[in-house]
């Protein structure tokens, strides 16, 4: 049976009536990554000793009748940039190719101690800054990694996966290696809305180690999994739908949009004049922050360290300049170019009140409405920028097979109504995803 | 932006560039100042930059001693280290 091909439901499902057992499934995924690793090179570190042991502990708790957690004994994925105790972190640069951080992120000791398996550490984009090259993370039931609304071309919901950034605040950042403190997000990716459901469940929580963590209670998600969107208000910024974008995207997103107006939701056309300085506010907030994030590293206490120095200041800027490839110099530059004090007010200063101004503009339709619903790739930044929650479902087929994204983004803390209406989305929709 | 600006920055950043990397970077800097032109007609007059939502407090612990991490996996990743030190250039005279 196609192990791999199962929704994280369904193998919990399968596990707690011991129709399969975590380690055949840990060793269906891996099969399937080594198999297919030759092309997608999808994982940076494998962890399969250290799965199979755990998967292992999971199934003898099974077989003792122990009632575990929804994530018990399913393999994940997890992006390179997560901080992972004993295994390598390395945010794919050379910089940090041999770092083992001596800690967990909050979220790995989170999840694990919920028993789910980590398969490995999945590829992803040099400090997860967009480059003209896409990185496919490799296969898992679901994954877990980051985004910070950088443009990655892609006219697809990522690999045809659900793809949620929960609300500022609800999912610790704590030993999540930071690009732009601004922006960064725990990006969740799972199979299906359902399997957010249950991902969310497990990844929510007050931090004290992240001082940015809401005390809050949270929600059962999965209460969220129901077709009710019955007087939901859902605002389609026209900016989004001009002439200028992929038509195949562009019919895509509407006719997923006319769906759920089928389903009851009430849905208007709205305007959003800052649309058009999302990207200006995104790069220049980005490359400010990731120059003075990345400056911690100097090859002093961990990480690359250049061979030939005659000083300190040699010892950082070779150490730098051997570390890190083109794009994330490039980056650096220009963030140090925001923020120096010529420049600063014009450019840094400048974006991040425009970012309080794009913020204002969503808070105000989001009075008016419950969701905003645009197509993924003009919208992917709109997130990281107001904090408000998003989740990306595929809505469609481009004409070379691929997946397209529609992005529906919601009020703060409000992620019950996002599900809620992914699902009913979901639900009444089918569509084959090229694989 | 002059070579030497270009120099002058990089030695800011604490990056060594390569040659080509160096020419490279006029072109990348005009993209930065397009965006920071397109910025230049939005009104931020009187407008506070972009903050987080909540209330932002403090977190305090009792101030008992606590084990804190092995100074061995502190210095794990070390790339080079010395009696218990990261070891480093002569930093001061």
């Amino acid at each position: 049976m196609e192990l791999v091909t199962k929704t994280a439901y369904e193998l919990r499902d399968m596990l707690r009536h011991k129709e399969i057992t975590s380690e055949q499934l840990v060793e269906a995924y891996y099969e399937k990554i080594e198999s297919d690793d030759q092309k997608n090179k999808g994982y940076i570190t494998l962890d399969k000793d250290n799965a199979l042991a755990k998967a292992r502990e999971v199934d003898k708790k099974i077989a003792a009748g122990e009632t575990l957690p929804d994530l018990a004994g399913i393999p994940m994925g997890i992006k390179d940039n997560i901080c992972t105790k004993g295994v390598k972190t390395t945010c794919a640069s050379k910089m940090l190719e041999n770092f083992i951080p001596p800690y967990n992120a909050t979220i790995i000791e989170k999840l694990e101690s919920q028993g789910a398996i980590m398969l490995g550490k999945q590829s992803m984009n040099e400090f997860a800054m967009a480059s003209a090259t896409e990185v496919v993370p490799g296969d898992a039931a679901f994954s877990i990694g980051t985004c910070a609304g950088e443009a990655t071309g892609q006219s697809t919901s990522p690999h045809g996966l659900v793809r949620m950034k929960a609300s500022n605040g609800m999912i610790s950042k704590y030993g999540v290696i930071s690009f732009s403190s601004t922006l960064d997000q725990v990006a969740l990716s799972t199979k299906d809305v359902a399997d957010m459901a249950l991902v969310l469940n497990a990844t929510v929580g007050h931090d004290e180690k992240d001082s940015t963590s809401m005390p809050k209670e949270y929600p059962d998600y999965t209460k969220s999994l129901v077709q009710d969107i019955e007087g939901i208000r859902i605002a389609m910024p026209k900016e989004y739908f001009s002439e200028d974008i992929n038509q195949d995207i562009k019919q895509a997103v509407i006719a997923a949009a006319d769906q759920l107006k089928q389903k009851g939701a009430i849905v208007e056309e709205v305007s959003m004049p800052l649309a058009k300085y999302i990207q200006p506010v995104h790069y220049i907030i980005s490359s400010g922050e990731a120059s003075s994030n990345l400056a911690r590293l100097d090859g002093v206490a961990y990480g690359h360290r250049a061979k030939d120095y005659t000083d300190v200041d040699s010892l950082f800027s070779k150490s730098r300049g051997e570390g890190f490839d083109s794009e994330v110099k490039r980056r650096m530059m220009l963030g140090t170019f925001a923020l120096s004090k010529e420049s600063y007010d014009a450019y840094y200063k400048k974006a991040m009140q425009g970012a309080a101004l794009i913020k204002k503009e969503h808070q105000d339709i989001l009075d008016q409405f419950d969701i905003i619903l645009a197509p993924t790739m003009s919208m992917e930044a709109s997130a990281n920028i107001t904090g408000l929650p998003a989740i990306s479902i595929p809505c469609g087929i481009d004409s070379n097979g691929f997946p397209i994204g529609m992005q529906l983004l919601g009020k703060a803390f409000n992620e019950e109504t996002l599900l809620k209406a992914a699902y009913t989305f979901e639900q009444t929709t089918s569509f084959e995803v090229k694989k | 932006m002059t070579r030497q600006e270009i120099i002058t920055l990089a030695q800011t950043t604490s990056l060594s560039l390569e040659e080509s990397e160096i020419e490279a970077f006029t072109s990348d800097l005009e993209k930065m100042i397009d965006f920071g032109k397109q910025l230049e007609d939005l009104n931020t007059e009187e407008v506070e930059i972009s903050k987080r939502d909540g209330t932002l407090y403090n977190v305090f612990r009792k101030d008992e001693i606590k084990p804190s991490m092995a100074k061995e996996e502190l210095l794990a990743n070390a790339p080079k280290q010395k009696n218990g030190f990261f070891f480093v250039p002569q930093i001061v005279e």
